[in-house]
């Protein structure tokens, strides 16, 4: 496969994200307390992404969005998480949680990492940390009551699609940031990497579109 | 690092992002169909449960109106019968000038009135031991041991420890359980001694029950479907006790535990 059909799905996986968003502007007075989160988490997506683009074109280096966007996804996420255990006790230890993440991914870029590189400590952290909550999410379905109608729990897509997503890239970031590849080796990772990051916005299309019921 | 090292590590990071993600994948499927499982087995449980109290309402009508029934036809035969007859002897009384045949239907006009009272009371205690209200759920034992025993059908051997302290309405379920227990007894097991043990404590009252006849067919049509098991299931139920059968070869055995809380949810 040559270097155009790699980009061109580069591009698909960076400009899908307008689909959720589209859903998000169409469906925002029904959506639920967790789909709410995740239309925020779509809007700084499409947002991140349409800066760090812009700013690619412009053979601007675009790391410091990213050292930004980490602190930001990854406190999305945990007030998603917050809002589906939605327990005192468990939002104390996110609230813990989320301000470590951000004292550490600050130390990050101003001590390890600094905002032109690629921020890998705190990409592999955050990735970790949110399979914890994904398969956490999971264990919670399972111990709570029987749900009749799990394809409609927002819960659900968003952790099934992080899981997948975060599982694969886990390995990425670790491996990648281990070994040195040229742009043409790199080219087939980085294709899988868009191919789940697709597979990660229509999941998270799906919890914004279907219409939760309890039970 | 050269072009082969580089294509070799390109291919274990590509192998391994894949392998992850369909690790992963396996993980959710198993969890959607292990939900699914759960789902299938609530939903016949929750099945089973509706059935069983469909039962349990059914075997409770079905109670009911064989009690209406039996109120009927002692109302029709006995009262009924005997107030009939005394309305044609009085017919006759009217007639009759001689004193020797008065006094003869007098006579009987008494005895039948007096009769028609007994069966009155009779109909009346089945309805609702007054003793019970009265004495307690012991002493209203003790009256239906009695009663049992002078039939000479069977001996009845009741023996009680420690104070009972229920209400009136877990008193009377218990007496309907037990009467319903002799008459099962009575109708099926050919039983010559039956012996009732109660245990009562603060909070639970114990219940042994034997027979030395010849058993209930546990998986047969008297337990399962016999209105009078599935009366005592039902009346246990409103009494949140529970109750274990036997069937041991020297007769019938059932043991049963009612909590006596005044605060039991019904």
């Amino acid at each position: 496969m040559n270097e155009q059909f790699y980009e061109n799905l580069s591009l698909v996986s960076t400009f899908l994200i307008v689909v959720p968003f589209a859903v998000t502007c169409v469906r925002w007075r029904r959506l639920a307390k967790t789909q709410k989160r995740l239309a925020c988490l779509v809007a700084v997506v499409a947002i991140v992404e349409l800066v760090a683009n812009l700013l690619w074109r412009q053979y601007i280096n675009n790391h410091p969005v990213y050292h930004v966007y980490s602190i930001l996804e990854f406190l999305l996420i945990l007030s998603i998480y917050s809002s589906y255990f939605d327990r005192t006790r468990i939002n104390k230890v996110f609230f813990i949680l989320g301000a470590s993440f951000t004292l550490f991914a600050l130390a990050n870029m101003l001590f390890w990492q600094s905002p032109l590189e690629f921020n890998s400590n705190v990409t592999l952290t955050s990735s970790a940390l949110i399979i914890t909550l994904s398969l956490s999410s999971f264990y919670r379905m399972l111990i709570g009551p029987v749900y009749t109608t799990l394809h409609l729990i927002p819960i659900f897509w968003i952790s099934a699609g992080l899981l997948l997503y975060f599982s694969s890239n886990i390995v990425l970031f670790y491996l990648g940031s281990r070994v040195e590849l040229t742009y043409e080796d790199s080219l087939p990772i980085w294709g899988l990497h868009s191919i789940f990051n697709c597979l990660l916005i229509l999941f998270f299309t799906v919890a914004l579109w279907i219409q939760p019921k309890k039970g | 690092m050269d072009t082969a090292k580089e294509g070799l590590a390109m291919e274990i990071i590509l192998i391994s992002m894949s392998l992850v993600f369909f690790f992963a994948l396996a993980f959710i499927i198993f969890f959607v169909v292990y939900q699914k499982r759960l789902l299938k087995q609530e939903r016949t449980q929750q099945e089973k449960e509706l059935m069983y109290q469909k039962e349990l309402l059914q075997a409770s009508i079905d109670g009911q109106e064989q009690e209406r029934l039996r109120i009927a036809k002692e109302l029709h035969d006995d009262v009924g019968t005997m107030l009939t007859t005394t309305k044609i002897y009085t017919g006759q009384l009217l007639n009759q000038l001689d004193e020797e045949n008065r006094i003869r239907l007098s006579t009987k006009m008494n005895e039948l009135l007096g009769a028609t009272i007994q069966s009155v009371r009779e109909i009346s205690h089945n309805l609702r031991p007054v003793i019970l209200d009265k004495l307690g759920l012991h002493e209203a034992i003790l009256a239906l041991v009695d009663t049992v025993n002078q039939s000479g059908e069977i001996q009845l051997n009741y023996t009680k420890q420690g104070a009972m302290h229920c209400t009136k309405e877990q008193g009377i379920n218990v007496y309907r359980i037990l009467q319903e227990l002799i008459t099962n007894t009575m109708k099926h097991a050919r039983a010559k001694r039956v012996s009732i043990q109660l245990l009562a404590e603060a909070d639970r009252l114990s219940i042994i029950y034997k027979d030395d006849g010849i058993g209930l067919d546990v998986k047969g049509t008297i337990l399962k479907k016999g209105i009078g098991m599935k009366n005592i299931e039902s009346r246990l139920s409103v009494l949140s006790g529970i109750i274990n059968y036997e069937n041991t070869a020297s007769g019938f055995h059932a043991e049963m535990m009612i909590p006596l809380q005044s605060d039991v949810r019904r």
